[in-house]
């Protein structure tokens, strides 16, 4: 009867088993023999503790809680960390940062110095190789880069929003320079970045208090003042000279050849990429590119942490002073209600930005399908679909879209981290060490023969996590203009005011990163 | 070229030193930011200049002419990296304003 059963199951090919009620004393009857024996021992033995026991209380983790062990654990933690703060914190940053700039400039003189002084080793000259000759748009392009910092250096206390742009200037500069020095990857990157920087910096901007220049009368405070800054210049300025001339006097060297050629000679054979930069950071750096993305995940959840208990100050609750006029402009005349001004300035903008969803989605597409053998590659495709959403905020303000909107950027990270890590993993299975990655060539139904690689499924998991970063880092920091929004009646109330606040209008939001 | 770049890498740095030792946090956000485009930089220098010779192998190019793929690849890390923690910086500086009312870095105004 089991045959019949087993031969429908299995085919032709069902092995020919015998069954038998008595086998005789084989080591497997023994076994089990001895295992039920143990188990009948366990429960006498037993029986009285188990049977007394109340319906809370866990055999055999009997003393073991779990939350209270969770609790001592995060308390010795912190217990820690208040120790390690209390040892090598200080109260004043300004004097320890001092410190450690002008011991790293210490550290960077002292060889020089010491080569100095017992007339050993290759004082600090250019070296031997010939400069390359200068073009004149990289001279001109670097005076503006020079103006940019020194810019923004000089603007960062009393004019945020400008020095923030110069700051986004020099990154343009940067930029061009990856460019001109046959660096693409990092050119695209530092754009892309760039971008998401700017606007997150902005979002950040509405929150700060209006700075406007004191008017210090007593004379001591200011020299003093003024001395601290003099040292502070001085100090910027040996830094400076200091990064110049080590640059100057390690690019006049002959290059030396190091692993690079390793990178070059197999990055194709053993890689499958035509892209060098890109295989090196998904395949023969891969371990690297997973700390960063993890590094990356971590501080989005940091930021989202930290905002949820964020709490603005209360002078700059409620409508900016650009709000409050635009509203006051709405008011004044008839036929507009408020939040219109804020609402229109955008119109043409908001409508070209709205229509970019799709075709900025698609290059995002493009710049993660084409990282293996191009420039370009999970992370810059990652920022690019960010980008996509933060142009959508730019247009139709934080309620709009967080209406629309469910992108769960919390998921995404998580199964970022999840599809790299499996990645890495999935090489155990074919007795590899972690990361280890796999290339072939595929004959697909459509699309004629395609070049897949393991490594891109580890792309995309960083493709993923940096959606998901990035829009977290956004939506956490453009979400604080709607609840300012709600708090601000709240404020008033207390305030005593007794006029009726404006109900934020959803157009009023577009302002709000000004 | 070089002594451009060179002078640029120097420039940037100072202007970054300068502002992380400022006492307003924004100000030390766009010194970090400074500070991390001359890093940056001169990361990549240290591979020596090379114009025109992307790593990316195609028909015909020149593998000896290609520039140093290695300090790219670090700089790439490093842009992230930096990304992150200007990011972290911001929401820092936002937690710290709203609790201390100051945007002073030691959480409290100078006193004079």
């Amino acid at each position: 009867m089991l045959k019949s059963g087993a031969l429908a199951v299995l085919g032709a090919e069902t092995p020919n088993v015998q069954l038998e009620l008595w086998h005789g004393f084989t080591p497997a009857f023994l076994l089990s023999l001895v295992a039920m024996a143990l188990g009948f021992g366990l429960y006498i033995a037993l029986y009285h503790r188990l049977a007394n026991r109340t319906s809370t209380d866990r055999p055999w983790a009997g003393r073991v809680r779990g939350r209270r062990t969770f609790n001592d654990v995060m308390a010795s933690l912190e217990l820690a960390s208040a120790t390690i703060v209390r040892f090598f914190g200080t109260v004043r940053l300004q004097p320890q940062l001092f410190l450690v700039v002008t011991a790293a400039a210490a550290a960077g003189a002292a060889p020089f110095v010491y080569q100095a002084i017992t007339k050993q080793g290759s004082p600090l000259t250019l070296g031997p190789a010939p400069l390359t000759p200068v073009s004149w748009s990289f001279l001109v392009l670097w005076l503006f880069g020079v103006v940019f910092a020194v810019g923004a250096a000089y603007l960062a206390k009393f004019h945020r929003v400008a020095s923030l742009i110069f700051t986004s200037a020099a990154g343009l500069v940067v930029c061009a320079t990856f460019v001109w020095l046959s660096a693409p990857d990092l050119a695209v990157t530092q754009l892309l970045v760039e971008i998401v920087t700017t606007v997150l910096l902005l979002l950040g901007l509405r929150w700060l208090p209006r700075r406007s220049a004191l008017s210090v009368t007593d004379r001591a405070v200011r020299t003093r003042a003024n001395l601290r800054r003099g040292r502070d210049l001085a100090l910027a300025l040996v830094a400076g000279a200091g990064m110049a001339v080590l640059a100057l006097a390690a690019m006049t060297r002959p290059n030396v050849s190091g692993i690079s050629e390793f990178f070059v000679t197999n990055a194709l054979s053993g890689g499958g990429g035509h892209n060098i930069v890109n295989v090196i950071l998904v395949d023969f750096r891969g371990f690297d590119t997973l700390g960063e993305i993890t590094v990356l995940g971590i501080v989005a959840l940091t930021v989202f942490a930290l905002l949820r208990r964020f709490r603005p100050a209360r002078e700059v609750v409620g409508s900016t002073r650009q709000q409050q006029r635009q509203d006051a402009y709405d008011e004044a005349l008839s036929g507009r209600s408020v939040g219109d001004t804020a609402t229109d300035y955008l119109f043409v903008p908001r409508i070209v930005m709205h229509l970019l969803f799709p075709i900025v989605t698609l290059f995002a597409l493009h710049l993660f399908l084409r990282g293996h053998d191009h420039p370009g590659g999970g992370f810059a495709a990652g920022i690019t679909m960010a980008i996509a959403f933060i142009l959508q905020y730019m247009a139709r303000g934080t309620r709009w879209v967080e209406e629309r909107l469910r992108v769960l950027p919390l998921r995404w990270i998580g199964l970022g981290l999840l599809l790299a890590v499996a990645t890495g993993a999935g090489s155990w299975f074919f007795g590899r060490p972690f990361l280890t990655s796999a290339h072939e060539t595929v004959e697909l139904p459509v699309l004629g023969s395609v070049p897949l690689a393991s490594a891109t499924l580890f792309d995309l998991g960083v493709f993923a996590l940096v959606i998901g970063a990035t829009i977290l880092m956004l939506i956490a920091l453009a979400h604080q203009s709607i609840r300012s929004a709600r708090q601000a009646p709240t404020a008033e109330e207390l305030a005593g005011a007794t006029s009726d606040a404006p109900a934020a209008k959803p157009g009023a939001d577009a302002e709000g990163v000004g | 070229m070089e002594v451009v770049l060179a002078l640029g890498i120097g420039v940037l740095s100072a202007a970054g030193v300068y502002l992380v030792l400022r006492p307003r946090t924004f100000q030390v956000i766009i010194g970090m930011s400074l500070l991390t485009y001359a890093v940056n930089l001169f990361i990549l220098s240290m591979g020596s200049l090379v114009i025109g010779g992307a790593p990316v192998l195609a028909e015909g190019a020149d593998v000896s002419k290609f520039a140093d793929p290695l300090p790219q690849s670090l700089v790439l890390t490093s842009i992230v990296i930096s990304f992150s923690m200007t990011a972290l910086f911001l929401v820092i500086l936002l937690a710290a304003r709203g609790l201390t009312g100051t945007d002073h870095v030691d959480g409290e105004e100078a006193r004079p």
